[in-house]
Parts: structure tokens; C-alpha cells; sequence
């Protein structure tokens, strides 16, 4: 790695004085959406861009939202299995670490996971519920640190988080009524056999929608907060191309206000995580026990 | 010719990304009205809720948060929506 480091590096800097100072010659005006865009789906590099060192690999290259999951891979395991000793030891939790954990994870297990799949379900599926949920929130959180990237801001990771969660409960009711008998089951008693094939069709379009309307929604929170944060930092960089004075005054409401908007992201960081997980167990526990 | 198609082809001969902007931006508009109108439902019947009987504060406010952020997921379904038309259009892709 550090050869690679090494010769890139250099490179790479002269490129980026040299385009600096080519902007600063040809002075192009502001443009809101490439910076919109370049943050978000990288036009211009950006978070889509290989890791320096790595563009040998062309299309395998790891890219910043990539070394974002493995740090969130990273944190995870280093502090939930600090968590798990505390917990297999069966020692009391003092402290504001300990005590954190100790409610995500009660709360998970009693108001989420316990009523919804009943209790003996609960060894099976409680850790991926459990990993759901803080793989989530780090994800969304580290990407309100400014220079790292919100991995759950690509519609490729929160389709992944998706489809597992299409596959797992898919799988379970499968295994608990038999392959055929959980897709049978899957339309309400009750109904009359003439309209059974569309209702069939129905309850299985309505699966695959719920299942996208999980990766589309925690995608749409995490991309629509960065856009609204960067369009009004765009603001201060309109302003001042019009003069300097606009924009250092433009600066002051503009940064209170995205400061904020940043106390509202976490909030939808902790909501969106939550959100992902009820939705997954209630999926899961109308798979295992369909109440019909 | 009815006066909707003459705007329509008069505006499109000036400016072909235009249209499938401005499709976008009174799209976002139109989700926020009715995102707006369902948080305000879910906010005044929850509130009245809690009001009649606080015993079901804490049952209400977890029912509340929980809808508010499935209705914005609905939101923002449309406004992902947007985007895209507003990216496609601004990439010249759709005439």
C-alpha cells in the first residue's frame, strides 16, 4: 500500500493546484447542482472515486463507501464485543457506555423483537436484529463527520440491507410452512377461489414493494438531509460570487440554520435505523405467525 | 389547438430542459402539500389523544414518531422521484 501511496500522492496534488488555479484564471461562476451532485453521486470523484492507490483495479477498486462500511465493520466489532463480554459475564453496567448499550438493546429486545416473534424465535433472529440496527445507525452517523461519507447514502448498500432482510424473512416463513405452503399462505383466508391467483399476485407485488420501500426510504432520508445541508452551504458560495461582503453575511443565518438541520439529521439517523429494524421484525413476524 | 398546448409548444421551442424542470419543482411542491397534510392529521389527533388521557402519553408519542416517519418515507419516495427527473432533464436525456 504504502508504495502506491507514495507515488500517487504527489500526483495527485500537483493535479488538484493545477485545477485550482485554473478555476481561479478562468473564475466559472458558481453551479449549485454540480455541487449538489458531486458531493452526492460523485461527478467529479467525490465519494465514487477510488482509493488512492487503488485505481489498478478499475472496477473492483474500494471506493470511500466502501472503506466507510469497513470502518463501521471495524467499530462494530471491536466495541459490541466489549458489550458481549460485559454481557456474558453478567456484570453490572456502570457507566454511560455500558448503560447505552444495555437500553438500545433491552429496548430492541422487549419493544420490538419479543412481542412481535414471540420469544421462542428469539435466539434465531435477535442478533440480526440487533446487527440491522447498529450497522444502520453507525452508518448514518459517521456520515454527518465532515470529510467521511454516508455509506447508507447509496442506494446499492440500502438495497443490499434489503434484499438480506427479503431473503431472511422470506427464508424463515419458508422454513416454518414449508416452501410451497408459505407462498400459499401468504393470501388471507377466507377468500373465494376465483379471485385467488390475482390475490396471490397481489400479496407477492406487495412483499417486493414493501422490501424496496425499505431500501428507498432509508436512502431518500440519508441522501435528502446531505442535499439539504450542501444546496444551503451553496447558498454562502452564491452569495459570495456575487460579492464578498454577501457572502461572509450570508454565512452567519445560513451556518446556524445547517447547524440545525445537523441536530435534525442525527435525529433521523437514530429514527431511520429504528425504523428499518420495526419494519424488518414486523415482516418477519407476519412471516412466522401470519394471524389470519 | 387549445391555449394548455400552445403554452406548452411555445415554452418546449425555447427551452427543452425547462419543462421536465419545472414538472419536477411543482412535483416536490405537490408532495409537500401532502406530507404536510397528513403530518398535520397525524399531529392533532395524537395530540388530542394525549390530551383526553395522559395516561397514554408515552404509547401515543412512540405511535406518533413511528408514523411521522413512515408518512416521510412516503415523502421522500416522491421526492426521490424528483430528483431523478431533475437530474435526466438537466442531463438532457428526456427531450
Amino acid at each position: 500500500m504504502t508504495p502506491f501511496l507514495l507515488t500517487t500522492l504527489p500526483v495527485e496534488a500537483t493535479d488538484a493546484a493545477e485545477h485550482a488555479t485554473e478555476h481561479a484564471a478562468e473564475h466559472e461562476p458558481f453551479d449549485m447542482a454540480q455541487l449538489i451532485l458531486g458531493h452526492l453521486f460523485g461527478e467529479h470523484g467525490g465519494p465514487y472515486a477510488p482509493l488512492p492507490g487503488t485505481a489498478w483495479l478499475g472496477s473492483f477498486a474500494p471506493t470511500k463507501m466502501h472503506l466507510m462500511m469497513w470502518i463501521v465493520a471495524v467499530l462494530l466489532l471491536v466495541i459490541m464485543s466489549r458489550v458481549a463480554r460485559h454481557v456474558a459475564e453478567e456484570r453490572v453496567s456502570r457507566g454511560p457506555f455500558y448503560h447505552m448499550f444495555e437500553a438500545i438493546l433491552l429496548f430492541l429486545r422487549d419493544s420490538v423483537a419479543k412481542p412481535v416473534i414471540g420469544e421462542e424465535e428469539l435466539p434465531r433472529f435477535l442478533p440480526l436484529i440487533w446487527t440491522f440496527f447498529f450497522f444502520i445507525l453507525f452508518c448514518n452517523l459517521l456520515g454527518l463527520v465532515p470529510g467521511l461519507v454516508t455509506a447508507t447514502g447509496n442506494i446499492f448498500v440500502t438495497a443490499t440491507l434489503a434484499l438480506t432482510a427479503f431473503l431472511v424473512f422470506n427464508g424463515a416463513g419458508m422454513k416454518e410452512h414449508g416452501v410451497i405452503g408459505y407462498w400459499l399462505g401468504l393470501v388471507p383466508h377466507g377468500v373465494p377461489w376465483l379471485l385467488w391467483p390475482l390475490l396471490l399476485v397481489v400479496e407477492v407485488i406487495g412483499l417486493c414493494a414493501k422490501t424496496s420501500a425499505l431500501a428507498i426510504r432509508l436512502f431518500a432520508n440519508m441522501v435528502g438531509g446531505h442535499a439539504t445541508v450542501l444546496a444551503l452551504l451553496g447558498l454562502i458560495f452564491m452569495g459570495a460570487g456575487a460579492s464578498a461582503v454577501l457572502g461572509y453575511g450570508i454565512a452567519i443565518p445560513v451556518v446556524g440554520i445547517v447547524l440545525g438541520l445537523y441536530l435534525l439529521e442525527i435525529l433521523v439517523a437514530f429514527i431511520q435505523a429504528y425504523i428499518f429494524t420495526f419494519l424488518f421484525t414486523i415482516f418477519l413476524g407476519a412471516a412466522l405467525h401470519p394471524h389470519h | 389547438m387549445d391555449p394548455v398546448m400552445l403554452v406548452t409548444l411555445l415554452v418546449e421551442s425555447f427551452d427543452k430542459t425547462g419543462l421536465g424542470l419545472l414538472g419536477t419543482a411543482v412535483g416536490a411542491g405537490l408532495v409537500v402539500l401532502g406530507a404536510g397534510h397528513g403530518l398535520s392529521r397525524l399531529g392533532s389527533s395524537s395530540v388530542e389523544s394525549m390530551a383526553r388521557q395522559p395516561e397514554v402519553v408515552g404509547d401515543v408519542r412512540g405511535a406518533m414518531l413511528l408514523l411521522a416517519a413512515m408518512l416521510e418515507g412516503v415523502a421522500l419516495f416522491a421526492v426521490v422521484v424528483c430528483l431523478l427527473g431533475a437530474i435526466f432533464s438537466r442531463a438532457g436525456v428526456v427531450g
